[in-house]
Formats: structure tokens, C-alpha cells, sequence
């Protein structure tokens, strides 16, 4: 027997193997395919309606809006079907129904392109070497970091264990938090889709205004880390990291030493080399050195060691070997994979779009967030921070607003604030982070997005 | 007398029971912590090339004792799952994460050495894997 032959070791540090053949097989959920069956009634729905009340299908495709046709100019993303507000709920429901499928009609194939340049993404793109191009921090890897987040399609549903697979993998806390901070804001189908239905001024200040807000507070923590190298000082949850087997061999020496000395250890006695080595784990947040220059194993009473897989949505390990016929046939299933994961978002999404349509008075928008004062995106802010407005979700209500009156700025900043602030996703990275980062994380976002706002209206 | 010595004679190898954290069987986090197939290699080798010396299993999932297992309650705090299996001879970690068994067993005859000569007594086979 080889006990730590390296097919042992791999085992040991979870290291798993990349490939086609070896990338667990997919099998949707019956949920997963529910919901699939829910989007395509909702979007024959939309058809049938549409051509049974003789309603413009061009409409219907361009705006997601339901009106005669024959209508043009300004009025053409305007008018709408009237579906008055009563107390007879069937009635109130099946207006919400059916402005959900005009919604879903007019999004879904923004959504399916989104979904192919994201899957084409995972496949031809390594993240395992983007990840080694981050390095400690600083502007160049919080730069990767967010383009990173900015390109590919996680929810923020999904965002904590990202976060703690991103920990796991050894990531910098800058560039992680500046991913954290990217990746549900602002995604390639989100992209196109803002600039499908909002148009492509919007697609670009929400490019700028993410990249902006992310790469800010992504810096602050960057600059912050280089002071105090342990992540416990950040970081609620402690993830082991994984270290190379090389670096886990001194680790585990320096720990047989470490608790048989509790006071400290000198890096002397581990050898030359030892410091450096010493200083990475302590980045790993395995070692914190003493007062008086000992080193000893760092303590956890207050952080819980989480073993979390943060294989979720992530893409595992490096790009697909084999052709380019089989790059593209694996690029087409991991399309269809996303489509199929994230048709519930997707449901969610146009519901809460149609039933704001039909439910939220037009007065009540006009009044508050309508036009282009300072105070209508400090507005916006504020009720993108109270309500849970999920990645894919943002859009098609964020059309529905603008249609009862939002204003341009206040729209950037929903569509900033809505997927990346909202107070479940607070409370869930409160679980994570410290309060410290967490005011850091929340007071940026929410200054960035009324700034975007504002400057939106400036230049646009 | 005997019972001492018995005492010194005893490994205690900490191991956590083998889990998939994304699934029955799945590859893509890789397998945390040690199968049925590992712990019995590593006793069978252990009491093989050290007659005399029994291996006590102890699961680190389940409640530990402070006052025995404390420097391995410890590493695991720090490391994690990785540190598994974690040798200790009388609370003394000998080895942490996969060993290379020649060099244990030398360190544990070397150790065993130190505490002076055990009494022949015979092999008590290991139970509980």
C-alpha cells in the first residue's frame, strides 16, 4: 500500500479532475423541470393571447408590451392594455398572468443568447487561470476580479457559496469582495438584456457604474488586508484553504511543532524558507504570529470552519479538453444546463414584473422616483435596500417601473441596487463577513449606486 | 505494569468517515475525509510492522474527549478536514494527513524506544472501523 501516493494526496486536497468525461452529469431537478414547463405555458400563453384579441405581435416581441396594432413613435413603449386595479382578485390575477408572459415573450430571447455567450464563456475561458492571474490584490486583479463577476452568469442567490469556494481556493480578499460585488450587478445575459429592453445607454452606465462600485470597494479592502494579512479578521466563516502538498507538508510540520509549543515557535526552527512560508499561511488564516515574533496556530474560537463545495454555478477546474467540435457541443449542453437551472429566477422574475404592472399605481412612481433629482435615487437606493430583487429579476421590473413613470438615473441605480443590495442578501453575508466589511460593502454599494444615478442623468 | 505498558502501546488515528460535500459519489469537490478501505490499510499496516501496538480509531465527527484529544482537536480547528489522519501516540502527534508509513513506524519505534521496553504481551486487535 502507498498511503500518500498522489492520487491519495488529491484526494486529501479535494482536487478534482477537468474534462468532459469527468464533469458530474447534469440531471435537472423535478423542481428544474417544472419550472421549464411554467415558462413555456407562460410563453405560449403571451402568443395566444395576443393573437386571440387580435394584439400586435411585433409589439409584443420588441417591448413586452400588449397593444392594437398600428401604433407608432414614443406610443409604441407606452401603450398598453388597460388592466384596471379592483377587488375582483381572479380578474386582478389573470392581468398579472398575462403581462407576465407579454414580459416573458419579449425577454426570452435575450435570455437564450445571454445564456449561450455565458456558456461559451466556461468553456473556452480557464478559470482556474484567471484565478492564478489575481495574485494578493491591488488594481489589476480587482480588475480580473470584477470583469471576472461581470462575465459570468451566477445569481446572487448563489453568492455565499461562491464566496466561500472563492476563500477556499486562496483568493484575496480584495479581488473577492470586487467579484462579490460584479457578479450579481452586472452578467453577460443581463447585458444584453438592459440593453434589449432599456437600451444600450443603460447597458453601458450599468457596465461603468458596477466596474466602478466594485473595483472601489475591492481597493478599500485590498489596501486594507496588506495591513492585517488573517482573513478571520474579515471573515466570520473560515474556510481551511487548500495549500499544494509542498506547502501543506510544512504546515502540517510547523502544526506538530505548534502544539507541542502553545506559547510560539520560532520560523528558525522550521528551516530557511520557513518565514515566507510561514507569511502565505498566515494569509490563509492557519497561523497568526505573536507580540513577541512567535508563531503559533492561529485561534478559531470565534470563526466555524465551514467544509463548503462551492461547485454550485461555478465552473470546475480549467477549460474542456478535446476539439473544437466538442468544445461547441459542450458549450450548447452547459447553455442549456443554465437555461434549464435558472428558469425559476426567470418565472420570478416576470410574475414580479407583471403584477408591479398591474398592482403599483402610476402616481406613486411618478411622485417619488420619477424625474431626475438627487433625491429620487437615494429613493430608489433605499427601496432597492429593502426589497429582494434577484439577478435576471431586475430588468423586466426595472422596465415596468420606467413604464409607470422611474426616472433614468433612478432606474441605474434599482438596476445597480436591486440585485446586489437588498436586505436577504445583507443578512446572508452577514453571516459571512465581518461588521466591519459589511458597512464597507453595503455603504459603497449604496453611495455608488445613488452617484451612478445621479451622474446618469448628467450625462445621458 | 501490564496495563501501563499497554497504555503506551496504543496509536490513536484520528480519521473523519469518508463524504461527497456535492453529492453522492461526485468528483467535482473530490472526497473529504478517509473510506473503510484506508482506515483498515492503515491499521492492518500499522499493527503488522508493529507487533505489539494496538490502533485506537477515533472519529473526529463525534464528540471528542478535551483532556486526550486536545493537540488533535486542536490541528483540526486550524486545518480542517486536511489534517486527517492525524497519528498521536499518548496525546503526542506523531503524523498529520496521509503518512508515509515507513517513516511513521520508525518514529513510533523510536518513540516506543523512549518510553523503554515493552512487555511481549499480546497483539489486541482493533475494532470499530
Amino acid at each position: 500500500m502507498q498511503p500518500a501516493t498522489a492520487t491519495t494526496l488529491r484526494k486529501q486536497v479535494g482536487e478534482g479532475p477537468v474534462g468532459v468525461a469527468s464533469r458530474p452529469r447534469f440531471r435537472p431537478t423535478r423542481t428544474m423541470w417544472l419550472y421549464l414547463i411554467g415558462v413555456a405555458v407562460l410563453y405560449a400563453s403571451g402568443l395566444v393571447y395576443a393573437a386571440a384579441h387580435g394584439l400586435s405581435v411585433r409589439s409584443l416581441y420588441l417591448y413586452g408590451l400588449l397593444q392594437p396594432p398600428g401604433i407608432a413613435g414614443e406610443e409604441a413603449r407606452l401603450v398598453e392594455i388597460v388592466t384596471p386595479i379592483s377587488w375582483n382578485i381572479p380578474q386582478v390575477l389573470c392581468f398579472i398572468y398575462i403581462k407576465a408572459a407579454a414580459v416573458l415573450v419579449e425577454l426570452l430571447q435575450y435570455w437564450v443568447i445571454g445564456m449561450l455567450i455565458a456558456a461559451a464563456l466556461i468553456v473556452f475561458v480557464s478559470w482556474e487561470k484567471v484565478k492564478a492571474k489575481m495574485g494578493y490584490g491591488g488594481f489589476k486583479a480587482n480588475f480580473l476580479a470584477t470583469t471576472v463577476g461581470a462575465i459570468i452568469p451566477i445569481c446572487s442567490c448563489g453568492i455565499v457559496p461562491v464566496l466561500a469556494g472563492m476563500v477556499e481556493v486562496g483568493i484575496p480578499l480584495g479581488p473577492t469582495m470586487a467579484f462579490l460585488v460584479a457578479a450579481p450587478m452586472l452578467n453577460v445575459p443581463t447585458v444584453f438584456m438592459t440593453a434589449g429592453v432599456l437600451g444600450w445607454p443603460m447597458a453601458v452606465g450599468r457596465i461603468l457604474a458596477t466596474f466602478g462600485i466594485a473595483l472601489t470597494v475591492g481597493e478599500a479592502l485590498s489596501r486594507w488586508q496588506r495591513k492585517h494579512r488573517n482573513p478571520r479578521r474579515f471573515l466570520k466563516i473560515h474556510v481551511p484553504p487548500r495549500l499544494s502538498p509542498d506547502l501543506q507538508q510544512f504546515a502540517f510540520r510547523f502544526g506538530m511543532l505548534a502544539v507541542k509549543n502553545p506559547e510560539g515557535v520560532q520560523a528558525g526552527q522550521l528551516g530557511a524558507g520557513a518565514e515566507a512560508k510561514l507569511e502565505l499561511l498566515e494569509e490563509g488564516g492557519l497561523v497568526e504570529i505573536t507580540r513577541a515574533g512567535l508563531w503559533k496556530l492561529a485561534e478559531n474560537e470565534t470563526a466555524e470552519i465551514k467544509d463548503v463545495g462551492a461547485c454550485a454555478l461555478l465552473p470546475v477546474g480549467g477549460t474542456v479538453e478535446g476539439g473544437l467540435v466538442e468544445k461547441f457541443a459542450e458549450m450548447f449542453r452547459m447553455g442549456l444546463r443554465l437555461f434549464i437551472q435558472l428558469n425559476g429566477y426567470l418565472l420570478l422574475a416576470v410574475l414580479i414584473a407583471g403584477a408591479i404592472k398591474v398592482l403599483l399605481p402610476t402616481g406613486l412612481i411618478t411622485d417619488w422616483v420619477g424625474g431626475k433629482a438627487l433625491n429620487s435615487m437615494l429613493l430608489a437606493s433605499v427601496i432597492t435596500g429593502l426589497a429582494y430583487v434577484c439577478t435576471y429579476v431586475e430588468v423586466p421590473t426595472a422596465l415596468a417601473l420606467m413604464s409607470k413613470g422611474m426616472g433614468p438615473g433612478s432606474t441605474l441605480a434599482y438596476l445597480l441596487g436591486g440585485p446586489g443590495l437588498s436586505l436577504p442578501s445583507i443578512a446572508m453575508l452577514s453571516g459571512v463577513f465581518r461588521p466591519k466589511v459589511l458597512a464597507l460593502y453595503v455603504g459603497v454599494s449604496f453611495l455608488g449606486c445613488i452617484a451612478a444615478g445621479y451622474l446618469y442623468n448628467l450625462f445621458v | 505494569m501490564h496495563n501501563m505498558n499497554e497504555a503506551k502501546r496504543v496509536i490513536q488515528l484520528y480519521y473523519l468517515p469518508q463524504s461527497f460535500p456535492c453529492g453522492p459519489q461526485s468528483s467535482c469537490c473530490g472526497p473529504v475525509g478517509q473510506s473503510d478501505e484506508e482506515l483498515r490499510n492503515y491499521m492492518i499496516e500499522v499493527e503488522t510492522l508493529l507487533p505489539g501496538v494496538r490502533v485506537q480509531t477515533i472519529d473526529v465527527s463525534k464528540k471528542l474527549n478535551l483532556g486526550r484529544d486536545l493537540p488533535a482537536v486542536k490541528l483540526l480547528n486550524t486545518f480542517g478536514p486536511a489534517a486527517c489522519p492525524i497519528f498521536a501516540l499518548n496525546s503526542e502527534v506523531i503524523s498529520i494527513g496521509p503518512p508515509s508509513m515507513p517513516e511513521l513506524v520508525e518514529l513510533v519505534k523510536a518513540k516506543l524506544a523512549a518510553q523503554g521496553p515493552a512487555e511481549a504481551s499480546t497483539r489486541i486487535s482493533s475494532s470499530g472501523v
